[in-house]
C-alpha cells in the first residue's frame, strides 16, 4: 500500500548500494567432477560480483545437476571462491579448494534429523589460492599446488600437511596431476614457465621436464611416459619424461587453454580455453592432435569445467561462467 | 606514538567482502590494505560481451570514495605478461593490463602493485610510461620484486655459494626503473625472503626508493609466550628498511591472529634509535632526500631565519669556542718572546670584575677579528674563550650585512657594554684597518668546504691579520664518494632550481640530508684549502704578491679520484663533505665516517652526474673535478669515467652553477 520506505532519493544511491547487503549471487560454475557409483561435485564461484564468495553442490546424478546447478541454495557454501576439489573416495565426502589458501574436508551427514554437508576438517596452510588438487592414494593422500607457488601433500585423515615443496615454483602452480599408477610421481605446471616432476617421497624436484615459453595452465598424463600440457598462448604439447629434450607441439587453439581432460580409455583429451568453445582431440600414434569434435554455440561465456560420463562412453559434460552444464555427443571409431 | 602510526598494510589475496575486508584491517590498527582490483581467476578478453556476468569486477561503490584514495592499494592481475615471448599473449596481456589501469586511474588509487617476474619488462615500463603521461593524479607504481631469485638459486644452490640469484632481482628492478628514466612515481616493494643475502646486497637496497617491504607470515616463529616473531637478522632488515621510509605489508596465511603481527612490527619500530638521541635526527625530520640550492651568503645577504637556524648548533660553536681558547693560551704563553701581543691603550677604564684575577696581563689585549660575524655567535664564543682562559681580547666584528650589523650593534651597545668589543660594517675583503689581528675567526664554509668561496674572502682579508696570526679555520678539505641513489637523481632533474631545466639541473650542487642512497666506494678527498694561505711563486721562485701587498694566491684546483667498485650497481652521482681543523686539534666534520656527533649546521651535497652510468664489480671509477675561478665568480666542473663509458665535462664554464664573488 504505502510505498514510501521503498523510495530513494535518487542522491543517495550509493550510499544505499554500499549498505545494502541483500544481493547474493554465485553465478560462476568453475568445475565438474563425477563419482564413478553416484555423485556430480559442481564447484562454483563468484567472481565479479559484490561479494567473491563461492561455493558447491553436490547431486546424484548428471541429470540432478543440470537443475540444481543454478539454484541458489548450494550443497556447501564458501566464504571466498573455489578454484578446484574433488571426491575423497566416496561420494559423501569431499574436498575443496579455497581462494583464501584454505583446504577443507566436508561430508554429508546422512543418518542425521538435518542431512546436509558439514566441515569436517580444514588447514590454512596454503599463502595464496589453492588452485588444484589429485589424489595420489584414494582417501589417503592428496597432493595441492597454489598460486603461493607451494605444493602440499596432505594426509586427509589427520589433515596434516606431510610434505611441504615452498616456492616449489617461483610463480602461481595452475595444475598438478598424478603420475597414472603410481602414488607418489606427480606433474605440477606453473606460470614460472615450467613443468616439474616431483617424488612426494623426496624433498627436491626430480626435474624439470619443460621449459616452456609461456604460462602453463593445465597438464595431465596421457599415459606413464607421456604429459599433456596447454599454456597461455593456446598451444597443446606432449612430453614424453624419458626424452624430455624434444617437446611434441600437438595444436594450437585461439586462446589461452583453461583445462583439458583425457578420457580414461582412449587417447582422446578434451580441451576447454578462454572462450565459449568446446573441442575434443584424437591424439594419434604419430603424436598429431586431429580435432574431431569442435562446439562453439552451447555455452555463451568462457567454458571452465569438463568431464567425461562414465557410464555413456564418448559422452563428455561440460560447464562454464554461463552458470550451464552440456552435454556433448562425440563420435568416434 | 601510537601504533597506528606507523604505516603497515595487510594483504589480502582475496576480498570476498571488501568492506569487511577493510574493516578488520582497520579494527587492527593496520594503515591500509593491500587488495586484488579484479578477481585473480576472472579471465577475460578485453574487447568480450560478457552477458549475464556483468562488469569485469565488483561495483566500486562499495566502499567511499576516500576509502579508496587513502586506504587501498590495488593489486594487478597476477598472470599479467605483457613482455611475454609469445606474441599473441602479449596482445591480450597488455589489452587486460591497460583496462585495469584505465580502473585504477578511476579509482584514484594511491598505489598500484605490480611485480616483476623476470628481466623483460620494456613493454611493461613503456605501457606505465604512456599511463602516467595521460594520468592527472597518477598512482604512484609499486613494483614487487622478491629478495632472491628462487628459481636461479636453485640451479645455483648445489655449486657454490654465487650471489647471482640475489643479483638478479635487483637487475630486474634497477633496469626497469632505468628504462623509466628513474620516475619518482615508481618504486620498489620488496618480498623479504626466509634467507637473507649479503650486508652489501641488503645495503644496495637501501640506495632504491623502497616503498614497502612484504613481510611473509612464513617469516615469522613462535616465542614461548605463544606470539609470533621474527629473527635477528630480519629484524634488522625490516628496521632499516623502515628507517629509509618503507612501509611494511604483512602477507600470507594467518598462522596467527593478525592483530600481533602489527603489534610485533611495531614493537621493532620503537626499538630503532630515539631521535631524542641524535639532535640530527630529529633536527632533520621531514628533510630526508629533500634537495635545496646551496646558499650563496657572499652574493645573497642571508636573513635573519636563518642566522636563527645556524646559531642552533650545539656543536659547532663549543668546537670554535675550545678553538678560540687554545689559541689564546698558545699566543699568551709565547708572549715573553714575541711580540705578538698588540699594545693598544684600553678602551674601557672601568675596571672588569674579571681583572680581579691576578695572572691577567692588563694593558696587553689579544685582537681578534671575527671575519661574517652574522648576528654574533662566534663573538659570544670568543668572549667566553677569553673568560676561561683569562685573557684580555679586543674583539672586532666584521660584517657586511647590514641587518646582521644592526642586530651586532644592539649587542655591543647593551649586553657587550663592558667588554672590548667593536662591529665594523663591511666587507672583510675590502676593509683596511689599522691594527691587525692577532687571530681571525670565520665561519664561511658550506656542506662541500670551499663552495661558499671561504678561501676567497679569507684571502682578500689576509692584510687584517699580522705576519704569523692564526686563522680559525686553519685547514678545510672536500671530500666525494661514488653513490648510487634513483631518488636523489630523479629529484634533482625535476627540481624547481634557480635553473628549473633538466639539463642544468644535473650540473648543480645540491644540498640534501641524504636518506635513500647507497655509497658504491669509499669517501676520498678531493681539494685542500689552508689559511693563511701562501701566494703562489713565480718563475724564479718567489712568492707573488697583489698591489696591495697581499700574497697572489691560486684558488683553482684540480683533482682526480678514483674507486675499485666492489659490486654491480648504477652511480647517480656523489656524496660531498667536508672537515675542517679550526686549531689545534680542534676539529669540525660532516665526512660520514667522522662526523661531528650532533653537528647539525650542514647537510652534505649531492653531485649529480647527467647520465647514471652502470658500474660493475672490478671496474675502476675515476672522477676528476675541477674549481674554476675567473674575476667575478667561481663554479665546479666534474667529469667522470668507468672503463669505457664516460660522461661529458659537466658545468663547462660554469654554464649551470656557479658561485658569484
Amino acid at each position: 500500500m504505502d510505498n514510501s520506505n521503498k523510495i530513494i532519493p535518487p542522491h543517495l544511491n550509493a550510499q544505499v548500494y554500499r549498505t545494502d547487503t541483500s544481493t547474493n549471487t554465485i553465478s560462476h560454475l568453475d568445475y565438474l567432477h563425477i563419482h564413478p557409483d553416484d555423485g556430480v561435485l559442481i564447484g562454483c564461484s563468484e567472481l565479479t560480483g559484490r561479494y567473491w564468495n563461492g561455493g558447491a553442490t553436490i547431486c546424484k546424478s548428471i541429470e540432478e545437476a543440470y537443475k540444481q546447478c543454478n539454484a541458489e541454495k548450494k550443497s556447501i557454501s564458501l566464504t571466498t571462491g573455489t578454484a578446484d576439489g574433488c571426491f575423497l573416495g566416496n561420494s559423501t565426502k569431499v574436498l575443496l579448494c579455497e581462494d583464501n589458501g584454505t583446504v577443507s574436508i566436508w561430508s554429508f551427514s546422512n543418518g542425521d534429523v538435518w542431512q546436509q554437508w558439514e566441515r569436517e576438517a580444514f588447514a590454512s596452510e596454503h599463502d595464496n589460492a589453492v588452485l588444484a588438487v589429485d589424489c595420489l592414494e584414494s582417501r589417503k593422500e592428496y597432493v595441492t599446488s597454489g598460486a603461493d607457488g607451494n605444493v602440499k601433500v596432505w594426509d586427509v585423515n589427520e589433515m596434516l600437511c606431510i610434505q611441504n615443496y615452498i616456492m616449489a615454483h617461483s610463480l602461481a602452480i595452475y595444475s598438478v596431476s598424478v603420475k597414472p599408477k603410481s602414488d607418489k610421481l606427480f606433474a605440477t605446471g606453473s606460470q614460472d614457465q615450467y613443468v616439474t616432476l616431483w617424488d612426494k617421497n623426496t624433498d627436491k624436484s626430480v626435474s624439470d621436464l619443460a621449459k616452456n615459453n609461456s604460462n602453463v595452465r593445465c597438464l595431465q598424463w596421457l599415459d606413464e611416459n607421456n604429459v599433456i600440457f596447454a599454456d597461455e598462448g593456446g598451444v597443446l604439447s606432449l612430453i614424453d619424461i624419458r626424452k624430455t629434450n624434444d617437446i611434441v607441439k600437438l595444436s594450437e587453439f585461439p586462446a589461452a587453454v583453461h583445462r583439458i581432460l583425457i578420457h580414461p580409455e582412449s587417447r582422446k583429451v578434451a580441451v576447454c580455453c578462454d572462450n565459449k568453445i568446446v573441442s575434443v582431440c584424437d591424439i594419434t600414434t604419430d603424436l598429431k592432435a586431429n580435432v574431431i569434435y569442435h562446439e562453439r554455440h552451447m555455452h555463451n561465456n568462457f567454458v571452465r569445467g569438463l568431464a567425461w560420463d562414465l557410464n555413456n562412453n564418448k559422452t563428455l559434460h561440460s560447464l562454464g561462467w554461463d552458470g550451464e552444464i552440456k552435454t556433448h555427443k562425440i563420435v568416434w571409431n | 606514538m601510537t601504533q597506528s602510526d606507523i604505516s603497515c598494510g595487510l594483504e589480502y589475496v582475496i576480498t570476498p567482502d571488501l568492506q569487511a575486508c577493510l574493516t578488520e584491517a582497520l579494527h587492527y590498527n593496520y594503515s591500509f590494505i593491500v587488495a586484488p582490483i579484479v578477481h585473480p581467476r576472472f579471465r577475460r578478453h578485453h574487447v568480450m560481451n560478457t552477458g549475464k556476468i556483468g562488469g569485469f569486477t565488483r561495483s566500486d561503490m562499495v566502499l567511499s570514495p576516500q576509502d579508496w584514495t587513502t586506504r587501498i592499494v590495488g593489486r594487478l592481475s597476477p598472470y599479467l605478461n605483457v613482455d611475454s615471448d609469445v606474441p599473441v599473449v602479449r596482445q591480450r596481456h597488455e589489452d587486460c593490463l591497460n583496462e585495469e589501469l584505465a580502473y585504477c586511474r578511476g579509482l584514484g588509487l594511491p598505489a598500484i602493485m605490480i611485480s616483476l617476474t623476470g628481466k623483460n619488462n620494456n613493454n611493461l615500463a613503456r605501457i606505465l610510461q604512456s599511463y602516467h603521461e595521460n594520468c592527472h593524479h597518477p598512482s604512484l607504481v609499486w613494483v614487487q620484486v622478491p629478495m632472491v631469485d628462487s628459481r636461479s638459486l636453485k640451479t645455483y644452490s648445489e655449486t657454490d655459494e654465487s650471489e647471482s640469484p640475489w643479483n638478479e632481482p635487483w637487475y630486474w628492478w634497477s633496469k626497469f626503473h632505468e628504462r623509466l628514466d628513474y620516475d619518482k612515481k615508481v618504486g620498489v616493494v620488496l618480498e623479504l625472503s626466509a634467507d637473507l643475502p649479503s650486508k652489501e646486497i641488503l645495503n644496495r637496497w637501501l640506495g632504491e626508493p623502497v616503498k614497502a617491504v612484504i613481510v611473509p607470515t612464513s617469516l615469522f616463529h613462535t616465542n614461548k609466550k605463544g606470539y609470533p616473531v621474527l629473527s635477528r637478522a630480519h629484524q634488522e632488515v625490516v628496521v632499516s628498511m623502515m628507517e629509509h621510509e618503507a612501509q611494511i605489508v604483512v602477507r600470507g596465511a594467518r598462522r596467527s591472529n593478525v592483530e600481533f603481527y602489527l603489534q610485533y612490527v611495531y614493537r621493532l619500530w620503537q626499538r630503532k634509535p630515539n631521535p631524542a638521541d641524535d639532535p640530527m635526527l630529529s633536527y632533520a625530520r621531514g628533510w630526508e632526500d629533500y634537495l635545496q640550492v646551496p646558499l650563496q651568503p657572499l652574493a645573497d645577504n642571508l636573513d635573519t631565519h636563518t642566522y636563527n637556524v645556524f646559531e642552533k648548533d650545539p656543536v659547532k660553536y663549543d668546537q670554535y669556542q675550545k678553538a678560540i681558547a687554545q689559541a689564546l693560551i698558545d699566543i699568551g704563553n709565547n708572549e715573553g718572546g714575541l711580540n705578538n701581543i698588540s699594545e693598544l691603550p684600553l678602551k674601557d677604564t672601568k675596571p672588569l670584575d674579571l681583572d680581579k684575577n691576578t695572572k691577567k696581563i692588563s694593558g696587553k689585549s689579544i685582537i681578534v677579528m671575527v671575519l661574517g660575524a652574522g648576528r654574533g655567535p662566534l663573538v659570544r664564543a670568543t668572549l667566553n674563550a677569553a673568560d676561561i682562559t683569562n685573557t684580555n681580547v679586543k674583539v672586532i666584528a666584521v660584517e657586511k650585512n647590514p641587518c646582521a650589523v644592526v642586530v651586532l650593534a644592539a649587542q655591543v651597545r647593551e649586553i657587550w657594554k663592558d667588554r672590548d668589543v667593536i662591529v665594523i660594517p663591511g666587507d672583510m675583503r675590502y676593509t683596511n684597518l689599522s691594527s691587525k689581528a692577532d687571530i681571525i675567526v670565520s665561519e664561511l664554509l658550506g656542506s662541500w668546504g670551499d663552495n661558499e668561496l671561504s678561501p676567497e674572502c679569507l684571502d682578500g682579508a689576509a692584510g687584517l691579520l699580522k705576519p704569523g696570526g692564526i686563522s680559525i679555520p686553519s685547514v678545510y678539505k672536500s671530500y666525494v664518494a661514488p653513490i648510487s641513489s634513483p631518488r636523489l637523481w630523479a629529484a634533482a632533474k625535476v627540481a624547481v632550481g634557480p635553473t628549473n631545466n633538466k639539463d642544468k639541473n644535473l650540473e648543480t650542487l645540491w644540498v640534501v640530508y641524504m636518506q635513500s642512497k647507497h655509497d658504491i666506494a669509499e669517501t676520498k678527498m678531493v681539494f685542500t684549502f689552508e689559511h693563511p694561505a701562501n701566494g703562489k711563486t713565480d718563475h724564479e721562485g718567489q712568492e707573488m704578491a697583489d698591489y696591495r701587498g697581499l700574497p697572489l694566491t691560486d684558488n683553482r684546483r684540480s683533482s682526480t679520484v678514483s674507486w675499485k667498485v666492489e659490486q654491480d650497481n648504477v652511480m647517480h652521482g656523489f656524496g660531498g663533505y667536508f672537515d675542517c681543523s679550526l686549531y689545534g686539534k680542534e676539529m669540525i666534520s660532516i665526512v660520514p665516517t667522522t662526523h661531528s656527533p650532533g653537528m647539525i649546521s650542514w647537510f652534505p651535497i649531492f653531485i649529480p652526474i647527467k647520465t647514471p652510468l652502470r658500474v660493475q664489480k672490478g671496474d675502476t671509477i675515476t672522477a676528476t673535478f675541477w674549481r674554476c675561478v675567473d674575476s667575478r665568480r667561481v663554479w665546479y666542473e666534474w667529469i667522470v669515467e668507468v672503463g669505457n663509458q664516460v660522461t661529458p665535462i659537466h658545468n663547462c664554464n660554469g654554464r649551470s652553477s656557479e658561485m658569484l664573488l
